[in-house]
Formats: structure tokens, sequence, C-alpha cells
């Protein structure tokens, strides 16, 4: 039997190589804007922002911490320089629908102008309206018609009266009117004087009264057509008046506009208005009545200002937003309301941009995360791109919870890119059940979580660094401490043929070898400042890790870390902190006995096993039959189970050492308790690679070491997890010095073999676990048949069988 | 009802017409300046009772032209009403200044009993119509097309020094105390007169603190002074040697056509 040899120390761990570094420090080094290794999803970006048809947003995908929003804002940042300004944004009153503000374009700046000027001109007619119409030309021809009215109804009552007079009647006022009495000495005759009068002058007034009552009425209604004329007159008199006094000042904005009809059309709007409202100007309120103050009137010729709702003044090229909370109404806009006298009221003025507005004519980050867990937020987002247009909506009216009237703007078109920077989960949830996804957004943009190892990229690392280290005005990394950080990186990915893209971390290591040069006082961050960064953040971390150590060496927790032990092996458990993650020893124990080819997995018996574990449990169940018993039943029952186990167990990292348990119990061949193996197993008994290579071997040789090496302690991995070693210097330099080993196995037998110190040979090998597993089974197989036949069931198990 | 009664007394003939309250308003600020008290007079037109006693009595509105009878019974519930709100006003105005004040209802002829009422007052003010002979609807009905919150000014009439005293006196304290304009009407025949007379009587009104815009009246009659008041946009007339007006042929006249109160000094 050869037994394959452990894995040398330069396996176990591949340093960055210095020697192709040009630079002294990281301050020689350019900046690097375009990341390492993204080129596919910088390219996928570049696309979606390029693309400028409907449907091309972007959802850029990645690990949280990669630097996505990072590299697509530096992305955004260098392409909108040269893109065009977007518009500015007014709201302006409906005069005609007071509830629906209407949305005015103008070029970028114009806006800010025309809110001025607007202002301005609110100002000058408060100033001129009054005076105008103070003024003595205005009164005197306000009089002119005054006394023409006055005149003809002098006249016309003058004439009833005369007539009245002639027949000795005189014309009376009454509470509500007018009435006709007979006239005895220049007053009303009273009633015994008239019946004293002679019946035929009696008639003769009672006729002439008739007479005059119905020349009186005529009169009358006379007046009412004479009044509507003045009426009439005093209008046109006050439009005159108005036009003269203000239509110059609109005729210069009609004029300073006249490239934008929308602008002009709202000019003749407001100038009708104005002369419509000249009382309002001539009179101003002292202060807005109640009913006033409820009811929808706005307060202070406020009608006719603007609102400015997006202004691009200030800025260069296309807006880049990037919304941290997007709710509904910071992303749509919102109609706000201010309390007066205890209601609650609005006005076009208060009218409040979104996200969306001021992105428009640009591009819009959210993070996708966020924006999906704000309530009517993804929903109000799809519909303004389906539409095109934003929509101010408030979310009682939205969902139909409230039918008070407000105010409906009217909708600005959309013309913004939207960026959505999220998880890959969510990307494919999205994909998967939310039918508009796809059409809205067509292009993902997909970070890469690590790239490969080599001179180049190892080179755009030191860049990477650098630019940190600028950023941060830190002090620059030497060429050792660019090499460590690149390991860490490595170590990070779980692979020492790769380094992790995840940005976040690598700044913090930056950062934190900054300050502990700083401690060192040195003017140059060395590899030793970075690796005590390092074993700071360790040590930060490891409370649990300790603890849980100190219960094995205390005895708590039972591990064998030598002699031999039949059905029991030494698996290794990860255990994942937030950003930590250490590895310990787990015991596991296999027991065989006479069935009928049943394997309890306890683990999965009381909940305690994951679906990953109990399907690497049913592998190893199938390998066994299918080597040991392929032509007969399997007259066997096993049980497995992780010791000292309290919680959840997941995973199938520890099939092959549950096999190895097995096979122990079955054949009664004891395994190595110095030894700890990891890694999964196929139906062939081959052995597959495993997550957290590192954590579990270094896991395992914590234990060791606190109890001291012996030379023959090491741990059993598989072989394709040989590329992903990047172990601590203690554990590279134990195995150095042959005080520890890793094994590198490709199959369970190399595994059996090294654990039992055996050979698996075949069944008919003498001496071979094979054979002695096949003695084994074939034991309990004629032990079942014995027993079968004692209580006369058949050999498999159905009563009354009896085949034998 | 009536408190203590004060040295000086100010009778004000009151109505249910837009004037009347502009004359109560009048009133009480000249009897807060001078700390006088404040009689309400309110007179029954006896014309009024004469027509309903006649069988072909009929009102015809103002509104619509249309007739209707007139009863006793709605003359009666009419000054009952009119009467009740005069005196709740008077008082709300008199307890607001702190004067003492009276309220007395009368029934006769207007002109009439407030000449009879004249002696026993040292002012007063007219914020009534006569009722009787030809009126226009302008008074009743066309103010209100153009509202104005403008406080129309104070017309005083001076004739000379002696006599229009008392009125540059009360227009001065009526336009101070209501931040109005003080007009001074200026009766004279020929401009060196006007000239020389508004000298007199701007010197006099400086002199109480407040500055006048001469108008020159050409004729000192009922017709001068309504166009006069008309054109101005009157907010109160002051005019001194009551007794001529009183007695003046055509005052019931120009007490009916001007918009304003009239108030009248000895």
């Amino acid at each position: 039997m050869t037994l394959i040899p452990p894995l040398s120390p330069d396996r176990l761990y591949r340093p960055c190589d210095t020697g192709h570094f040009t630079f002294t420090t990281t301050a020689e080094l350019d900046d690097l804007s375009e990341g390492i290794g993204q080129m596919r999803a910088i390219d996928a970006a570049h696309f979606g922002i390029g693309m400028r048809h409907a449907g091309y947003n972007v959802y850029v995908m990645g690990r949280p911490g990669s630097g996505r929003r990072f590299l697509i804002r530096q992305l955004l940042d260098r392409r909108v320089g040269g893109e065009a300004k977007p518009p500015d944004w007014c709201y302006v009153h409906n005069f005609d629908q007071p509830h629906k503000p209407r949305a005015i374009q103008l070029p970028a700046g114009m806006g800010t102008r025309f809110h001025a000027d607007m202002q301005h001109l609110v100002a000058e007619l408060q100033a001129t309206i009054p005076a105008v119409f103070e003024g003595e030309e205005y009164r005197r021809r306000l009089s002119q018609i005054d006394e023409e009215y006055s005149e003809r109804q002098t006249q016309a009552f003058g004439e009833v009266g005369d007539e009245a007079v002639k027949q000795g009647v005189t014309l009376l006022r009454t509470p509500n009117g007018f009435s006709f009495a007979p006239m005895k000495k220049n007053e009303v005759m009273s009633p015994d004087d008239y019946d004293a009068l002679p019946q035929e002058e009696k008639t003769r007034i009672e006729q002439a009264i008739a007479s005059l009552q119905e020349q009186l009425e005529k009169v009358i209604r006379q007046v009412h057509q004479w009044r509507r004329e003045r009426i009439e007159r005093v209008r046109m008199l006050n439009e005159e008046v108005v036009l003269f006094a203000v239509g110059h000042l609109i005729d210069d904005l009609r004029r300073d506009y006249a490239d934008f009809p929308v602008v002009c059309g709202y000019l003749n709007e407001v100038q009708q208005n104005v002369i419509e409202s000249v009382d309002e100007f001539r009179h101003p309120k002292e202060g807005m009545s109640a009913l006033a103050a409820l009811s929808s009137e706005l307060p202070d010729f406020s009608r006719f200002r603007v609102n400015l709702f997006v202004a691009r003044d200030g800025t260069e090229g296309a807006p880049v937003v990037y919304e941290d909370h997007p709710t509904y109404q910071n992303l749509m806009g919102r109609v706000e309301h201010v309390s007066q006298l205890g209601a609650l009221v609005t006005n076009f003025m208060l009218v409040k941009p979104g996200a969306l507005h001021q992105a428009n004519g640009g591009y819009l980050l959210l993070d996708a995360f966020k924006l999906l867990s704000q309530p009517f937020s993804w929903e109000g987002l799809k519909r303004a791109l389906s539409t095109r247009e934003i929509r101010i909506e408030s979310l009682g009216q939205m969902v139909s919870l409230v039918s008070t009237v407000s105010l409906e703007p009217e909708p600005i078109p959309l013309d913004a890119k939207v960026i959505l920077i999220g998880n890959r989960m969510l990307y494919y949830l999205l994909a998967q059940y939310d039918p508009e996804f796809g059409e809205l957004f067509k292009v993902a943009a997909d970070f890469e979580d690590d790239v490969v190892r080599s001179a180049d990229n190892d080179l755009l690392y030191a860049r990477l660094v650098g630019t940190m280290v600028r950023r941060d005005t830190l002090r620059p990394f030497d060429r050792g401490a660019v090499a460590r950080v690149i390991e860490h990186s490595a170590r990070r990915a779980e692979d020492a043929e790769k380094v992790s893209t995840h940005m976040e971390s690598l700044a913090d290591l930056v950062r934190e070898a900054d300050y502990w040069a700083a401690q060192e006082t040195r003017e140059v961050v060395t590899r030793d400042d970075v690796e005590r960064a390092i074993e700071a953040q360790i040590k930060r971390s490891d409370r649990l890790r300790d603890r849980s150590h100190e219960a094995i060496l205390r005895g708590i927790l039972h591990i064998d870390t030598d002699g031999e032990r039949v059905g029991q092996v030494n698996g290794l458990s990860v255990f994942q902190l937030g950003d930590f993650s250490f590895a310990q020893p787990s015991r596991i124990t296999a027991n065989t006995r006479l069935g009928d080819g049943e394997l309890v997995d306890i683990q999965r018996e009381v909940k305690l096993g994951g679906s990953i574990h109990s399907k690497g449990v049913l592998i190893l169940s199938s390998f066994l039959a299918s080597r040991y018993a392929a032509e007969q039943p399997l007259s066997l029952a096993a049980s497995l189970v992780f010791e000292q186990t309290y919680g959840q167990v997941e995973g199938d990292s520890a099939s092959v050492a549950e096999l190895c348990a097995l096979l122990s119990s079955l054949a009664n061949v004891p395994i190595r308790q110095s030894f700890a193996v990891t890694g999964s197993v196929d139906q062939f008994g081959r052995v597959q690679a495993i997550g957290a290579v590192n954590e579990k071997i270094e896991g395992y040789f914590d234990i060791c070491k606190q109890r001291g090496l012996t030379g023959s302690q090491g741990v059993l991995i598989p072989a394709s997890n040989v590329a992903h070693l990047m172990l601590r210097r203690d554990v590279v330099d134990a195995a150095a010095t042959g005080r520890f080993h890793i094994y590198a196995v490709a199959t369970v037998d190399e595994a059996l073999e090294l654990l039992t110190g055996i050979p698996v040979g075949t069944p008919e090998t003498d001496g071979s676990l094979d054979q002695r597993v096949a003695q084994r089974l074939e034991h309990l197989a004629e032990l079942r048949r014995k027993y079968a036949k004692k209580i006369g069931l058949g050999a498999v198990g159905r009563p009354g069988n009896g085949d034998e | 009802m009536s408190e203590q009664p004060a040295g000086i007394r100010i009778l004000v003939a009151l109505d249910a017409s837009p004037r009347s309250t502009a004359a109560l308003t009048a009133a009480a600020s000249l009897a807060s300046e001078l700390g006088a008290e404040l009689a309400g007079l309110f007179v029954e037109d006896i014309e009024l009772q004469h027509l309903i006693g006649l069988p072909f009595a009929r009102e015809f509105s103002v509104l619509s032209g249309a007739g209707r009878t007139l009863s006793q019974g709605d003359i009666e519930r009419i000054w009952r009403r009119e009467a009740d709100t005069l005196q709740r006003q008077l008082a709300e105005a008199a307890g607001r200044l702190r004067l003492p004040w009276s309220f007395r209802v009368a029934r006769g002829r207007v002109s009439a009993e407030v000449n009879t009422q004249a002696r026993s007052f040292d002012l007063i003010v007219l914020g009534k119509r006569t009722g009787i002979g030809v009126v226009t609807l302008t008074q009743t009905r066309v103010t209100g097309v153009h509202p104005s919150s403008r406080v129309g000014p104070v017309l005083a009439l001076f004739e000379d020094a002696s006599t229009s005293a008392p009125s540059l006196e009360l227009g001065a304290t009526l336009a101070r105390r209501n931040g109005a304009e003080l007009v001074l009407l200026i009766s004279a025949g020929g401009e060196d007169a006007y000239r020389a007379a508004c000298t007199d009587a701007q010197t006099a009104v400086n002199a109480r603190g407040i500055r006048g815009r001469c108008v020159w009246l050409s004729a000192l009659d009922g017709d001068s002074l309504i166009k006069t008041a008309r054109r101005e946009g009157a907010g109160c007339l002051v005019l001194a040697d009551r007794e001529r007006f009183l007695t003046q042929t055509g005052f019931e006249r120009m007490l009916d056509e001007i918009e304003c109160p009239i108030v009248l000094a000895r």
C-alpha cells in the first residue's frame, strides 16, 4: 500500500510575486478608474447607458460592497459632462382648471429667468394698477359715466315726478321702493282729506295715479337696463385702463418669450385674468379671510407666480441623481399642504419635484432593495417608465383611500435612464416573477465577485490600492504591503488563483493598515502593517471562536486528536458570523447493526439536518449499496450523527467523513483520530470540493496546536480544493517543518487508507478493508436469514414468504 | 338705557340706509372726540302714514318695478324692526367708545322733527332721507358696483373765518380720526376771493394739525353741494350755520341726494 504524501508547503499558500512590481510605493502609480476585471459589466453598462431607446434601463448586479455604485457613478460622471443640459420645468397656474397646474418646459436657465420675470410683473402690477385707478383721468371718466347715468335717471324720474305734480300727485319713497300720493299744501294728503274730496276728483286722482304707476314701472325697468349699460361701460373703462397700465409690461414679456408659444399663451391668460381681477389689485386684501383660507384661493397674487420646479442653473451636462431614500413621493414628487385655520390647503406653488424630475434628461441611480422595500415605489417607477411621463399623485388618491379635491399637476414627459443597483437574487426574482421587469430593464451589468490572479491584475490591484490611498489621503503602500493586500484578497476570494473584487473590505483593510502604520510612525505602509490590520480584524471578531476552542480544550466538547477509534472521525464545521467565519472540528460517529438496509441520519430525524446534508447522507448510502450489496439485500442498519451539535447542520462537506466512520464501524477498523476530514462524495466514491477549506484546516490546526503538534496530525481535503489554499503563515510553517500535514484526496479509498492505515483493496484481497466490510455484511446477512427463519419471515421481510 | 347726560350733545338722525351707518360712525367719532352724549333719532315718516291710509296706496319695488299693496301692519313692522336695529347699533357704537347715549322714536316729517330737536343739541348728524320727492336709484343701488375701501374725503364748507370756524374744526377732527382727506369747499364769487378764502381756510386747518385741499364752490346752493359731493366721492359733509340750511328751500332734496352723512354745526 502506498499512501499519498502530504502537500508540500508551497501548495498551501500562493504568495504575490513582488518581482514584477516596478514601483517602490503606490504614490508612483496612476489612479485606476475602471475597476479590475469588470469589463463585462462595464461594457454592459456602457451599452445600456448609450442606448436612448425606451426600456434600455440598467440593472447593475453584484455583491454589496463590490464597488458597483462607485464604478457606475464614475462611468456616468465621465459621460454626462459632454451631454446636453436638460430643460428647466416650471408649474404655473391653470386659469381654466385651477386644480390642474400646467407644466412649462424651457431651455436650461430660462426657467429661473421666467420665474424672476413673473415675480417682477406681479410687483409691477401691484404698484401700477392702484396708481392708475387713483389717477385723475380715471376718476374723471368714471365720474362722466356716473353723471351720465345719474342724469338719465334723474331725467326719467323727473319726468314722472313733473307729470305727477301736474296731476297734483307726488312721488314718495317707501321702505322698499316708491309710491304715489295726492298732495295738499306740499304734503301728502291725509286719508280724511281724501275722503272729503268729491267723487269726480277722487276718480281723476286714481286714474292719474294709475297712469303714473305705469310710467314709473317703465322707468324702473329702463333704469335697470341703464345700470347694466353703466356696468358694462365701467368694465370696458377698467379694461382699457388696465391694458394701458400693464399691457406694455406683458407685451415686453411676450417679446422676450416669443420663441415659446406655450409661455406666450400663458401670458395671454395672465393678461385676461389681471383684467378680470382688477379690483383685487386696486383693493388688496389686508389678510386672508377665513373663507379664502379654507378654499383654494391663492393668496397674494400667487397665481401669477411661477413654481420653478426643476432648475438646471449651476449644473453642467446631464444630471446624475442618486436617491438614497426612494419613497414613492421622493421618487415621483408630491403635492404639499399647509395648515391654515386648521385646514390643509394647497396650491400649485406647493408641487415639489421627486428624484425622477431631478434626473429627467439624465440618470437616476437607485438601490433595488431600498426601492422594493418602499410601498408603491416600484409600481410608480414602472408606471413612469412605461408611460414615459411623470405623473404626481398623492398616495391616498392612488389607492383610493381619500377622494378630497387635490391638485393634479400636468404630467411631465420622462426621458431618464434608470440604473438599479442590487444583488443577483433580486434580479433573478424580478426577472422570474415581474413580467414588466424584462421590458423595462433590458440590460444587466453583472459585476464579478473575483478576478484571476495574474501579473497584470496584480499591478491593477496595486493601482487600485494607490487610488484608495489618494482618495482617503492615506500613506502610500510599499510593494510588500500591496502584495499582502493581494494575498489577503485571494484568501477572501477563497481561491489562491483569484482575488476578490469586494471594494468595501479592501478599502477597510487599506485604511486600517494606514492606521497601524501611523501607530508605528511610518511614512509608508508596509507588509507588517497590513498583517497587523488583518490580525486585528480577526481579533476583534473571534470571541466566539475562542469560546468554542476553549470548550474543546477543556474537554467539554469531545474531540480526539490522537489515538484510534472505530466508527468515529473528526469532521469540520464552519460558522459564519457576519463577515467573519471560523471552523471547529466535530465528532462524527457511526453505528452499524443488523437491519434491512436503512441508514438513519440522526440529524435529519430530529430535523437538525438541512436538505443538502441529507442529500450527502443519501449519496453515501447509495455508494455503500452499489459497492457492497449490488446483487443482494443490504442486511444492515446504520446510524450517523454529529455528536454534541445542538443546531442546524447543513451542507455535504462532511459526507466523506461520514462514509469513513460508517465503513470503519462496518469493518470494525479503527480510524486515526489525529486526522480531520472534509469533503463531499459522489455515488462512485470520488471526493468533491467544498467551501471554506482554509478556515476548516485552520480550525483543526488551532486545536492541535494548543494541545501540542505531534507531527502525526493533519487534515484530509478534496484534491480539487488545493487550488483554494491560502493558509495562515503558522499553518504553512508547521507543514514545512513536518509538524502538521495536509493531504489532498481524490477518492474515498485514499482517505480510508490514510485514516485506517490499511489498504482498501477488494473483497477478495486478504486483510483489506473491503474484505472486512464484505465479511461483516455477509455475517449480517446470515444473521438475518437465521432470524427470519426463526420467526417465520421471508428473506425480504414479508410474513409467510419462507423462500429459503 | 341712558347714561348721565354730558355737556355736549349730538343728535344723529338714522334710518336703515348705508348712509345712516356712516352717519352713526361719524357721530360716534365726534362724540368720542368731544366727550359728548349721543342721541339717536328715528323718525317714522308721517307721509307714509298718510299714504297707507289712501285706498290706492301701492309700493313699486326698486328691484322689479312690480307694485304691491301697502298696509298699516307692513309699515308698523318695518318701522319697529328698523328702530330696534338702529337702537342696537347705537348702543354698540356708544358702548365701544364708552359714551352716554339715548334713543328716541318720533313720528312726523323728518325735517320738522330734526328742526324741533335741533335746539336741544350742539351738533346734528343727518343719516336719513326725508322720503319725499323725486329721487334716483343711483343712491340706493349703484354704489355697490365698484366697492371701495377708500375712506371718502371729509368736505367742510368754508364761507368766512367767523361763520365757518365750527365746520373747519369738526371737519379737521373727522378727517384726522378717520384718516381721511380734508376738502375745503370754498364758497367765493371770484377767483381772487377764492384764493384768499382758500388761504384763510388752509391756515385755519393747518393750525389744527391737518392739511386741506381747496375746491371752489361757485354757488352756495343745494345743486352745487350735491354735485361737488358726488364728484369728490364725499365721506362726510360738514356745514356750519345750521339754521340757515335747515330752513333753506331745497334742503330736503339735498339731504336725499347727497350720499354721505351731513354734519350740521351751529
